[in-house]
C-alpha cells in the first residue's frame, strides 16, 4: 500500500511538472471563465405565475394517461403513479423567491465542452506517456510495472479528473460571480422550481444544492470519459487516431443526447454520458426508464451508467496493459500506378522557404483545414438553425418588405387584433370557458399558437421602426436574419485561433528547432528574415481570411440573401449605434475592418513570440494578453477605457459602433502607433542578435 | 586575414564564463579544449554575435565586428553544439535555404559538392526527419560550410559520428581550412590532435595552456608511465597517481599513469600524447 501511495505520488508529479498540461489546463480554465462571464445574462429568474397550473397540468396529464395507455409489464402504471405522487407532494402556492446567478450557473453548458476536452487531454498524457518516451519496456521489467502500474494509472487519472471537474466548476462560478451573479447569496436557499428551466423539477431541492449535486454528477462522467480517452490513446500507436476516436465517442454521445431531446426517447435521452452531465436532464421533469417493467428514475440511471462505464473501461485498460496489447491501425496506402519521381530541389527565395515551413508542416495544414471546416460547420449550423418563430417572423417581414411603418399601420393593427383574439380563445379553451364574440375559437386558438411568438418578434421590430420614424430616421421593413447571422455568427473565433497558431508557429519555429543561432549568424538572418516572415504570414493569414470569410458568408447569402442592401443599418436590432450607414456598405466595412483585425492580431503574436522561447508559451501569452483586457474592460462604462480592449480593435462591429464618436479616432490613432511598434519588436531583437529565451519554469 | 580577440569577458550573474580572453587568429584550425562549463560555447557565441560580451573587443582585419554588421555575418559559418534541422525539408532544400540566408548567388554546384563531401549525396532528396543522428550532424556541418565562409566555427562537429565518418569529417575540415579561420570546440582530443594548428586549453573561462598540439604534448614528456600490476593493486595506484587508462589482461592489468616520479620499479616511460597533457592540465 505504501508503494502504491509512492507510485501514485510520482504519477501525479509527472502531470503537475508538465508545462504543456499546466498551460492547456490554465488556458481552458480561463476560456471557460471568460465564456461563463460573457454568456451569463444575470436575471431574477422568478417563479412564473403559471407554476401551479403547470404542475396541475402535469398531474392531470399523467392521470389521464394512467388508464389510457396499454400497460404490458406495469411500467406505465408505475411511471404515471410516480409522477402523480411526486408532483402532488410539491408545494405550488409559494411566493416567488429571488435566485441570482445560480440559474445562470446551472444553464451554462459550455463548461462541459472545456472540461471534457481538458480531461481527455490529461488522460491521454497519463496513459500514453510511457509509450511515447519508450519507458514501457523498462516498466514491464519491474515488480510494480504490471498490475500495480495499471492501478496507479487509473487512480491518478481519476484523481486528476476529479480535480479538473472541481476547478472547472469553480471557474464557471467565478465567471458568473464576476458578472454580478452572486450579489445576493440568500438566493442559494431558494427552491429550484423558481428557475424557469427547472419549473417541472419533481424534487424539492434548493438551487445551491442543485449546483453542488450537478458538480458531483459530473465527476463519474468525466472519469468514464477520461478512462475511455486514456484507454484509446494507450491502445492505438497513433496519437492522432486516438484523439479522433475519443472525439468521435464524445460527439456521438452528445448527438445521441441532442437527438433524443428532439424525439423524446427517454431511454436514449438518459442512457448516454452527456445526459449525466446536464443539470437540465438530471433535475428537469421526471422521466423514468423501463427496465423489465420497473420505472427507474432518470437521475438514478444518470449516476449508475457512468459508474458502470468506469468499471468497464478500467477493466479494459487493465486487460490491455497486462496483455501488452497495442493495436496498430495503419491506414491503407493507395497504390498509385505511377511512382512519384523524386524531384530535385531548386533554389528559391527566402519568402518561398518561409511558406514551405508552414505548408510542409502537417500540423499547420491540419489547423488550416480544420479552421475552414469549423467555419463551414458553424455557418451551416447557423443557417440551419431556423426556429419556427423566426420563420413566422420572416413571413411577416416579407409580407411588408420595403414598406415603412406608417404605410403598414392598418394591416399591422388588424394582425395584432387577430393574435389577440386567438389568445383569448386559447385561454378560454384551456380553462374550460367560452367566448361568444369569436366565430371559430378553435381555429383562432390554433392561429394564435402558430403565430404569436413570431408576431412578438415582429412587434418589437415594428415598435422600433416607429420610434425611428419619430426621430426622422425612416427605415423600411426587411428580414435581417441573413445580416444578423453574418454579424453574430461567432465563427471568427476559429479564424483568430488559427491565425494565432500560425503566427506563433512561424515566429518561434526557428527557436523551437534550435536553428535560431544558425539563422542569426547568416547575412540575411537578422535584417531581412523578420520582414520576410511577416510577408509570408500576412499572405497566409490574408488568404485564410479570404477563404474563411467566403465559406462562412456564402451559405448565409444563399439561404437568406442580403435583402435591401441599401437600407439603413438601423433596421438591424443591436446595430443602431453604427452611424446609420447602409447595410451593404456596413458589410463591406466589416470585411475590411476584420481583415485589419486579423493583421493586427498577427503582428501582436509575432511581437510576443519574438520574446518567448516556445510556441505554446507564446500562444498562451497571446491568449492571456488578448483575453484579460477583454474580460476586464467588457462592461466598462467609460468608452475611452473600453478602447484599450484589443478585442474591440479586432471586432469590426465594435469599432463601427463607435464610428461616429471620437473614440473611433482614438482607436485609429492607437492602431497607428501600436502596429509599427509591434512590427519593430521582432526586428529590433533580431538585429541586436540577442535571442531572449524566456520560458515558464 | 586576422581575427583579433582582445580581453573579452562574459559573466552569467556571479558566474564568470569567460575572463579576459585574448588571442589573434589567422587562417588554420584552432581547437578549443576544456571540460563542460569552461567557456568554449560562450566564446563561440560571442564570436558569432549571438551573445553580447560584457567587455573587450573583437576585430576582423582591424575593423570592429559590431560595426561591420552584415559584412561580418557574411564571413561566418557556424555549427552549434545541438544543431536543429527543419524536419520537413529535404537535405538539399535545407542547404538551399541556408544558402539563401547567406546570400549565396548560385548555390546548386556548391550544394552538390558539399553533400558529396559529407557523404549525403545519395539521400539529398530525403526529408531530414528520416535522418539518423550522424546524418543530421553531417548536414549541420554542411550548412556551416556552404557559402565558403572565411571564419568557420564548429561546436562539437564529430559528436555522434562513427569512426569512419569521424575521420572523413576530420579530413574534410582539414582540407577546407587552408584559407579559413576554423575554430573547433570539442572534448575529443584525438579529433584535433593531428589537424589543429593551435590547441587552446580553456579552464573556467581562462586560457590554461595554448600552443601547437605536438608542443603541448611534449609538456607531459617524462610524466607518462606504463605499469603492469595485479588487479588488487589498481586501487592503490589510483589513490597515489593520476591513472589515465586501465586495461585488463587476464589476471594482470596494464596501467597508464601520469607522474613526474617513477611510480613503480617495473614502470616504463611512454611517449606523451595531447590527451595526457589535457589530463595533466585539467584533472587537478
Amino acid at each position: 500500500m505504501q508503494d502504491f501511495g509512492q507510485n501514485l505520488k510520482f504519477e501525479l508529479l509527472k502531470l503537475l511538472r508538465n508545462r504543456l498540461i499546466i498551460i492547456v489546463s490554465v488556458v481552458l480554465l480561463t476560456a471557460n471563465m471568460v465564456a461563463a462571464y460573457r454568456l451569463c445574462d444575470v436575471e431574477n429568474d422568478a417563479k412564473t405565475e403559471y407554476y401551479a397550473q403547470g404542475v396541475a397540468a402535469v398531474i392531470k396529464d399523467a392521470e389521464s394517461r394512467y388508464g389510457a395507455e396499454e400497460d404490458k409489464d406495469g411500467f406505465t402504471a408505475r411511471y404515471y403513479g410516480m409522477i402523480v405522487d411526486k408532483y402532488s407532494a410539491l408545494v405550488t402556492d409559494k411566493e416567488p423567491e429571488t435566485v441570482t446567478g445560480f440559474g445562470q450557473y446551472l444553464s451554462y453548458i459550455y463548461v462541459d465542452m472545456f472540461l471534457l476536452s481538458c480531461c481527455a487531454f490529461c488522460a491521454a498524457f497519463v496513459f500514453r506517456r510511457e509509450k511515447e518516451t519508450g519507458e514501457m519496456q523498462t516498466l514491464y521489467a519491474y515488480k510494480y510495472g504490471r498490475r500495480g502500474y495499471a492501478a496507479v494509472k487509473l487512480t491518478a487519472c481519476a484523481i486528476t479528473t476529479t480535480a479538473l471537474v472541481l476547478l472547472f466548476c469553480l471557474s464557471s462560478f467565478a465567471g458568473v460571480f464576476a458578472r454580478g451573479g452572486f450579489v445576493d447569496f440568500t438566493g442559494g436557499g431558494a427552491r429550484l422550481q423558481n428557475l424557469k428551466a427547472f419549473i417541472y423539477a419533481p424534487n424539492e431541492i434548493s438551487v445551491l444544492s442543485a449546483a453542488f449535486v450537478s458538480v458531483l454528477y459530473k465527476i463519474p462522467v468525466c472519469i468514464a470519459l477520461a478512462f475511455f480517452a486514456g484507454g484509446v490513446s494507450y491502445l492505438f500507436n497513433s496519437g492522432a487516431l486516438a484523439a479522433a476516436v475519443s472525439a468521435l465517442f464524445m460527439y456521438g454521445s452528445y448527438m445521441l443526447n441532442n437527438k433524443s431531446y428532439i424525439n423524446k426517447n427517454a431511454f436514449l435521452r438518459n442512457c448516454n454520458l452527456f445526459a449525466s452531465i446536464r443539470p437540465s436532464n438530471i433535475f428537469g421533469e421526471l422521466r423514468c426508464i423501463d427496465v423489465f417493467g420497473l420505472a427507474i428514475p432518470a437521475y438514478v440511471v444518470n449516476i449508475v451508467l457512468p459508474l458502470l462505464l468506469i468499471v468497464f473501461f478500467g477493466a479494459v485498460f487493465f486487460a490491455l496493459h497486462l496483455n501488452r496489447a497495442s493495436v496498430t491501425i495503419k491506414l491503407p496506402k493507395l497504390k498509385l500506378k505511377r511512382k512519384r519521381k523524386i524531384r530535385q530541389a531548386k533554389p528559391h527565395g527566402l519568402y518561398a522557404y518561409e511558406f514551405r515551413k508552414i505548408f510542409k508542416s502537417k500540423l499547420c495544414v491540419a489547423v488550416i483545414a480544420l479552421t475552414l471546416i469549423a467555419g463551414a460547420i458553424v455557418s451551416v449550423i447557423s443557417v440551419r438553425a431556423f426556429p419556427y418563430p423566426e420563420q413566422v417572423y420572416k413571413k411577416y417581414c416579407e409580407r411588408w418588405q420595403g414598406r415603412y411603418c406608417y404605410e403598414i399601420e392598418d394591416e399591422y393593427n388588424t394582425e395584432a387584433q387577430k393574435i389577440n383574439d386567438g389568445f383569448r380563445a386559447y385561454s378560454a379553451i384551456r380553462f374550460g370557458q367560452t367566448v361568444d364574440d369569436i366565430d371559430d375559437p378553435m381555429q383562432a386558438a390554433d392561429y394564435y399558437i402558430a403565430n404569436f411568438e413570431g408576431f412578438g418578434l415582429f412587434r418589437e421590430k415594428y415598435e422600433r421602426l416607429t420610434e425611428l420614424h419619430e426621430q426622422g430616421k425612416d427605415t423600411p421593413v426587411l428580414f435581417e436574419g441573413g445580416y444578423r447571422r453574418f454579424f453574430e455568427s461567432g465563427a471568427d473565433i476559429f479564424l483568430i485561433l488559427s491565425a494565432v497558431f500560425l503566427c506563433t508557429y512561424l515566429s518561434t519555429y526557428d527557436r523551437v528547432n534550435n536553428t535560431e543561432s544558425v539563422m542569426t549568424t547568416t547575412k540575411k538572418g537578422r535584417g531581412k528574415l523578420p520582414w520576410i516572415k511577416f510577408a509570408a504570414l500576412m499572405t497566409v493569414s490574408g488568404a485564410l481570411y479570404a477563404a474563411f470569410t467566403l465559406i462562412t458568408f456564402l451559405p448565409i447569402l444563399f439561404k437568406f440573401g442580403m435583402v435591401l442592401p441599401g437600407a439603413n443599418i438601423y433596421a438591424v436590432p443591436g446595430f443602431e449605434a453604427c452611424g446609420g450607414t447602409s447595410l451593404g456598405r456596413y458589410v463591406a466595412l466589416m470585411f475590411i475592418l476584420r481583415f485589419i483585425g486579423v493583421v493586427l492580431l498577427c503582428l501582436f503574436c509575432c511581437g510576443i513570440s519574438s520574446l518567448i522561447k516556445n510556441h505554446i508559451t507564446a500562444m498562451a501569452a497571446t491568449a492571456w494578453i488578448y483575453v484579460i483586457p477583454m474580460f476586464l474592460l467588457k462592461n466598462a462604462e467609460n468608452k475611452a477605457v473600453r478602447c484599450a480592449d484589443p478585442a474591440l480593435w479586432l471586432d469590426g462591429s465594435g469599432f463601427l459602433q463607435l464610428s461616429d464618436t471620437p473614440y473611433a479616432v482614438m482607436i485609429s490613432v492607437a492602431l497607428c502607433v501600436v502596429i509599427p511598434v509591434l512590427i519593430f519588436i521582432p526586428y529590433v531583437y533580431r538585429q541586436s542578435g540577442r535571442v531572449i529565451k524566456w520560458s515558464l519554469k | 586575414m586576422e581575427l583579433k580577440i582582445n580581453n573579452v569577458s562574459k559573466s552569467y550573474k556571479q558566474n564568470k564564463a569567460l575572463s579576459g580572453f585574448t588571442m589573434t587568429l589567422t587562417p588554420g584550425i584552432y581547437a578549443l579544449l576544456g571540460p563542460n562549463g569552461s567557456g568554449k560555447s560562450t566564446l563561440m557565441n560571442i564570436i558569432t554575435e549571438n551573445l553580447k560580451r560584457d567587455s573587450g573587443e573583437i576585430t576582423y582585419d582591424g575593423k570592429d565586428i559590431l560595426k561591420m554588421g552584415e559584412e561580418y555575418l557574411g564571413l561566418l559559418g557556424y555549427m552549434p553544439q545541438y544543431p536543429g534541422i527543419y524536419p520537413q525539408f529535404t537535405a538539399e532544400e535545407y542547404l538551399y535555404y541556408i544558402a539563401a540566408l547567406k546570400g549565396v548567388g548560385d548555390p546548386a554546384e556548391q550544394v552538390t559538392e558539399i553533400l558529396c563531401a559529407v557523404e549525403l549525396d545519395d539521400v539529398r532528396s530525403m526529408k531530414t526527419s528520416t535522418f539518423s543522428g550522424g546524418m543530421k550532424q553531417r548536414l549541420a556541418l554542411a550548412q556551416a560550410v556552404i557559402g565558403d565562409p572565411k571564419i568557420l566555427l564548429l561546436d562539437e562537429p564529430t559528436a555522434g559520428l562513427d569512426p569512419k565518418q569521424r575521420i572523413a569529417v576530420r579530413n574534410y575540415i582539414s582540407k577546407i581550412s587552408l584559407d579559413k579561420i576554423v575554430i573547433i570546440a570539442t572534448h575529443v582530443v584525438s579529433d584535433i590532435e593531428y589537424i589543429a594548428k593551435t590547441a587552446i586549453f580553456l579552464k573556467k573561462g581562462v586560457i590554461a595552456d595554448c600552443g601547437a598540439p605536438s608542443e603541448l604534448a611534449k609538456k607531459a614528456a617524462g610524466g607518462v608511465w606504463s605499469i603492469r600490476c595485479g588487479a588488487d593493486e589498481v586501487t592503490a595506484y589510483q589513490n597515489r597517481y593520476k591513472v589515465i587508462n586501465i586495461q585488463s589482461d587476464g589476471a594482470d592489468v596494464n596501467l597508464r599513469v601520469l607522474s613526474y616520479t617513477k611510480p613503480a620499479d617495473n614502470a616504463k616511460p611512454e611517449a606523451p600524447t595531447l590527451e595526457d597533457e589535457y589530463i595533466r592540465v585539467f584533472v587537478n
